[in-house]
């Protein structure tokens, strides 16, 4: 019996609400499989394509260079594709997805409507990433823009379109100036264009051909930093508020007026990025204009202002007090020093020309090619200097002897500088009377005068310091005295000159007496002057003489180049050799690896560019050690800078070109067992004075030398000069040494003597080694070289043992292919 | 007979809602089991989004003359060189964030230099995590590295090694959105805003021009392109930030 109440929940009902649950999570399920995977899927293609563009604007990122990459939207995709920065925007059907990127595209939005291919082009000049609706393909005459043509580098000039943005700036066909704005230039990037000048609609002009902007934009184009355009940007103007950090140089220009001779402009600003960014003050580019704005408020009156840290160097000390507190860049440092770090400079004042220069290159120091006329402490022309011309040490404010400028490496003007020595101007001084001894047309005593540019002050013809033949020689040999014509061949010992090029010194060529001259003597103002050899040989291996041809240099170019910083001064060029590094050479440790010495011009420049302090470049447990080669075309920091056989060869060269007698100094070697080594010798004689290019070349002066070291080794005697080393000292200290005992050769440019089988007061002091000249049974019998009786290390009396020279009975030697015979008497004669 | 349908009766009272709790539980698990896999793959997306980008930024980084690649002022291309000079400057300017030049503001990055033949190191871009800190708070890292040549000089290119270590977690697309925020504005020259919703699971704090995540007694700090006007966010939550970038100013303004 059914009681009432009794059941609440019937079957029936249970079962209608388990279905309505299961309904209701099917429908669910089925929503979210069905309903949501189709919205998933929408966006999973607008993500896929966004995601895919983004990943290829970053492939083109990075890729390096100008290159362009095609990307092909799937079939069906009708989407929009929005740029914008590091985000790219898809969207369809009012659907859209987002997708980050990393590249800069340096580009402002920009949107392409349903594009099928996508072309993206990065352009290495800008480094702008430009997406373009085509097939990368460069059409220049279709009215379209194709930034593919910046791969091929074809300029595509539809990208130059007025007051139109494609996204390609390309300076091969936007240029500045051509009444075309170019929208894509005229950015606040860098792009090589500066479209100020076109792009700039609303200006007004001050009637003295500059004109200023009239509305902001906030653009300043990146390339108008420091160029001229004669179109001011106020947007460009850094008010103190903003800043983009370029100077527009017209800004101080526009509205100048002419004040008792000194441009001033007053506009209300003051550019700040036209100038130094000093912590303490301020200082301003130099630009021929005085912006009052930046001179400091006014006192009293125009003339009496504050200081405020900003000094404007147009203005001076009268307008600016800020400017009388140091020298900037090019500014006379004789009685104010040049501003510092304070200022965010770093600055040396110059000590020959009391200009400060920038000191901020440790590769490149202060002083070296900035145009002025550095007076060497060591010249002997200083004597003449004022005395506010300070003499500086060696390296002090990163100066170095082989980047001073001296009269020998310039000849430019210096106005309002009293340095007569460098200067081309008609002030009646010849550079070096010496020099300019004497009328070109007698041929006595011709010394042509130094340098390109003419002194007018010199003596002699036209130019004052090239020679020419007195008549035409090209083909009528009588014409040029001396015979031999332009196109003979080089002979030595036939009284012709022969200026052919072929790679052999005619000997013959006397520039004084045959006014000819041949090429491969060296240049002809200085072989002539030192009598140069014909020997180019000089030795290496430690473990057997090996001569290697062309390595010594007399007068070549880089060897003069290395005297003329140096003021052709023995004494200078000393004391750069007993410098430590940079100053003095370096030693190569790699050199080792090589078999051959390399050419003294090729020492000498490696040596003049090494700015290191360390001597021991590339020692044996280095990376570089063993990596050079004098063969390789690129060396490492090291390689070239030699070591002893390269200097030795070096030193010789440089001795001879100045003007030292071949028999006055020598490359000297010994070795013996492991050991060897290459140095060099030079006589102390006091009767040597004024010899070489410009007579520059004495070691005696005022009752004493000039090198210590030859008063110490006494008048006649010889001094080691040892650049690996950095030493200098008398050679009768070798007594008993190895260098003296063992020493087997010496050579210059005149020729080779060697000293194996010689027999010194009966004892053979040096090993016997194969050579051609005999005397006597093999040993060639002679006065002792350099020691009476080894207690003492001197040269008296070698004998010449040159190639091609013949030992004659007498014991005198008999070398053909000198010109000249020594003299008589000469101790070390041939 | 009557005992069976009874019987029958008691077992259709038991068995029926059994069944339909039965299939309710199934259900359940078919729609717990497919949001699972729905989360998983975009886990899974995720770390291939990591993988793509770290090898993104060493290519971009190597490469693009707007980062460390060499750039030479003679035409020729190439590649996988970097300038010694680039690098010093990175070192300087880039010491504690990200080089814009190939930074997404998604991931944050930190790079290490280093030159085989001389051992000199560079390092720039964000600070590096230590591992027990990374556990804690980074969704993704990955490591990648790769040889490149370091030009020092016209004749000295040594062999070296970029290592990029990529990490992303709450502190990386804070700072990123906020910096995005910066340079957005900057680069258009004028305000910009936006907003975004982010989970915070650390105090977050902007103190001495750089952003900060309190972990306790350990901090991790990272500089910032602008500077911020930022409360900070101090309690662990869900948060819709939005962001402004006022020209006029240069700074970015922050409201949670």
């Amino acid at each position: 019996m059914k009681r009432k109440g009794a059941i609440v929940i019937s079957e029936t009902v249970l079962l209608a609400f388990g279905v309505i649950i299961s309904f209701v999570l099917m429908a669910s399920m089925g929503s979210m499989i069905f309903g949501g995977q189709s919205e998933a899927a929408e966006e999973s293609a607008l993500a896929f394509v966004a995601k895919d563009i983004a990943v290829s604007i970053d492939r083109v990122a990075a890729e390096a260079g100008s290159v362009g990459i095609l990307y092909t939207l799937p079939k069906g995709m009708n989407v929009d594709v929005e740029v914008d920065y590091k985000r790219l925007k898809v969207s369809a059907d009012g659907k859209s997805y987002s997708a980050p990127f990393m590249a800069l595209t340096h580009t402002r939005p920009y949107t392409i409507e349903k594009p099928k291919y996508l072309c993206m082009v990065k352009n290495q000049d800008d480094m702008r990433i430009a997406l373009s609706d085509d097939k990368c393909i460069c059409n220049t005459n279709d009215n379209r823009c194709d930034p593919a043509c910046i791969v091929n580098a074809d300029c595509d000039p539809d990208c130059n379109v007025d007051e139109v943005e494609d996204q390609v700036c390309d300076d091969r066909c936007s240029l500045a100036s051509d009444n075309i704005c170019d929208r894509d230039c005229f950015t606040n990037e860098e792009d090589k264009v500066n479209e100020a000048r076109d792009c700039i609609r609303a200006f007004e002009d001050d009637g003295k051909g500059y004109k200023r902007s009239t509305d902001e934009d906030r653009i300043c184009d990146g390339d108008s930093h420091m160029d001229e355009d004669s179109m001011c940007d106020i947007d460009c103007l850094n008010n103190g508020t903003s800043s983009w950090g370029i100077c527009d140089v017209d800004c101080n220009k526009y509205n100048m007026t002419d004040v008792n001779g000194t441009f001033v402009s007053e506009d209300g600003f003051c550019d700040l990025d036209c100038g130094y960014k000093g912590t303490v003050v301020k200082r301003l580019y130099p630009d021929g204009v005085c912006d009052l704005d930046c001179a400091g408020p006014v006192n009293t009156s125009w003339l009496d202002r504050s200081e405020n840290g900003i000094c404007d160097p147009d203005c001076g000390g009268l307008y600016d007090p800020d400017c009388g507190k140091c020298a900037g860049e090019g500014d006379d440092c004789s009685s104010i020093p040049c501003c510092g770090e304070d200022m965010g400079l770093d600055l040396a004042c110059c000590p020959g020309s009391m200009i400060c220069a920038d000191n901020s290159d440790p590769n490149k120091p202060a002083c070296d090619g900035n145009g002025w006329c550095e007076i060497s402490p060591f010249s002997s022309a200083s004597e003449d200097i004022p005395n506010h011309i300070a003499k500086w040490p060696i390296g002090i404010d990163g100066t170095h002897p082989k980047n001073w400028e001296t009269p020998y490496t310039t000849t430019l003007p210096v106005p309002g500088h009293n340095f007569e020595d460098c200067t081309d101007a008609a002030d009646g001084i010849c550079y070096s009377e010496q020099t300019c001894i004497g009328d070109w047309a007698d041929m006595n005593g011709y010394y042509p005068c130094f340098g390109a540019a003419a002194d007018p002050d010199c003596i002699g013809n036209d130019n004052g310091c090239a020679w020419v033949c007195t008549g035409p020689c090209a083909a009528d040999a009588a014409d040029c005295p001396g015979g031999g014509g332009p196109g003979s061949a080089s002979v030595f010992g036939d009284s012709r000159c022969s200026t052919v090029d072929d790679g052999v010194c005619d000997t013959d060529c006397d520039l004084s007496r045959w006014k000819r001259w041949d090429p491969d003597c060296g240049e002809p103002d200085c072989g002539a002057k030192v009598d140069i050899g014909v020997w180019t040989k000089s030795v290496i291996d430690q473990d057997g003489l090996v001569w290697h041809t062309d390595a010594l240099e007399v007068c070549q170019r880089d060897v003069m180049n290395f005297l003329d910083r140096r003021g052709w001064d023995i004494e200078q060029v000393i004391e750069n050799w007993l410098a430590d590094s940079p100053d003095g050479w370096a030693f190569d440790g790699s050199r080792y690896s090589a078999t051959l010495v390399q050419p003294a011009s090729k020492t000498i420049v490696h040596n003049e560019d090494y700015f290191a302090d360390f001597q021991n470049c590339c020692p044996p447990a280095s990376s570089c050690y063993g990596a050079c080669t004098i063969t390789a075309e690129v060396y490492d920091k090291c390689c070239g800078v030699g070591y002893c056989g390269d200097h030795s060869t070096a030193v010789t060269s440089i001795l001879r070109t100045l003007g030292v007698p071949a028999h006055n100094v020598w490359s000297a070697f010994y070795n013996v067992g492991d050991t060897a080594h290459a140095w060099n010798l030079l006589q102390c004689d006091s009767s040597i004075e004024n010899l070489g290019k410009y007579g520059n070349y004495k070691l005696h002066q005022g009752g004493q030398f000039i090198v210590d070291e030859c008063n110490a080794a006494g008048d006649g005697n010889w001094i080691v000069v040892d650049t690996t080393f950095h030493e200098v000292y008398p050679m009768s200290t070798l007594s008993g040494d190895l260098y003296c005992t063992s020493m087997k050769d010496l050579w210059n440019d005149n020729g080779r003597y060697g000293f194996q089988g010689i027999v010194c007061d009966g004892q053979a002091i040096i090993p016997t080694d194969a050579d051609n000249c005999e005397v006597n049974g093999g040993d060639v019998e002679c006065d002792c070289p350099w020691c009476d009786d080894l207690s003492s290390c001197s040269i008296h009396h070698p004998h010449a043992i040159t190639e091609g020279c013949s030992i004659l009975a007498d014991n005198s030697v008999s070398c053909p292919f000198k010109r000249n015979p020594m003299e008589a008497g000469n101790p070390m004669g041939c | 007979m009557s005992v069976d349908n009874n019987t029958k009766k008691g077992q259709y009272y038991i068995v029926k809602p059994i069944a339909l709790i039965m299939t309710i539980i199934v259900l359940f698990v078919i729609f717990y089991a497919l949001q699972n896999y729905k989360m998983q793959a975009y886990k899974d997306a995720g770390a291939i989004d990591a993988i793509v980008d770290t090898s993104a930024t060493i290519s971009i980084l190597t490469n693009s003359e707007d980062c460390i690649a060499y750039n030479p002022l003679e035409l020729g291309v190439y590649g996988s060189i970097v300038s010694v000079e680039k690098l010093e400057e990175f070192e300087k300017k880039y010491a504690d964030v990200e080089p814009e030049c190939a930074r997404n503001y998604i991931r944050g990055w930190h790079v290490e230099v280093r030159d085989l033949m001389t051992d000199d190191v560079w390092t720039f871009g964000a600070p590096d995590y230590d591992k027990k800190i990374a556990n804690r708070v980074l969704d993704q890292r990955k490591v990648s590295s790769m040889p490149i040549a370091i030009r020092h000089s016209a004749t000295e290119v040594n062999p070296g090694r970029i290592k990029v270590t990529t990490f992303s977690g709450d502190l990386e697309r804070v700072a990123g959105f906020f910096d995005y925020i910066c340079m957005a504005g900057r680069r258009s020259y004028s305000s910009f805003e936006d907003k975004r919703t982010f989970h915070i699971d650390y105090p977050i704090l902007y103190e001495d021009g750089k952003l900060c995540m309190v972990l306790g007694k350990d901090k991790v700090c990272r500089d910032m392109y602008c500077e911020i006007f930022f409360d900070g966010i101090k309690v662990r939550g869900e948060y819709q930030i939005s962001a402004e970038y006022r020209y006029s100013s240069d700074m970015v303004v922050v409201r949670t």
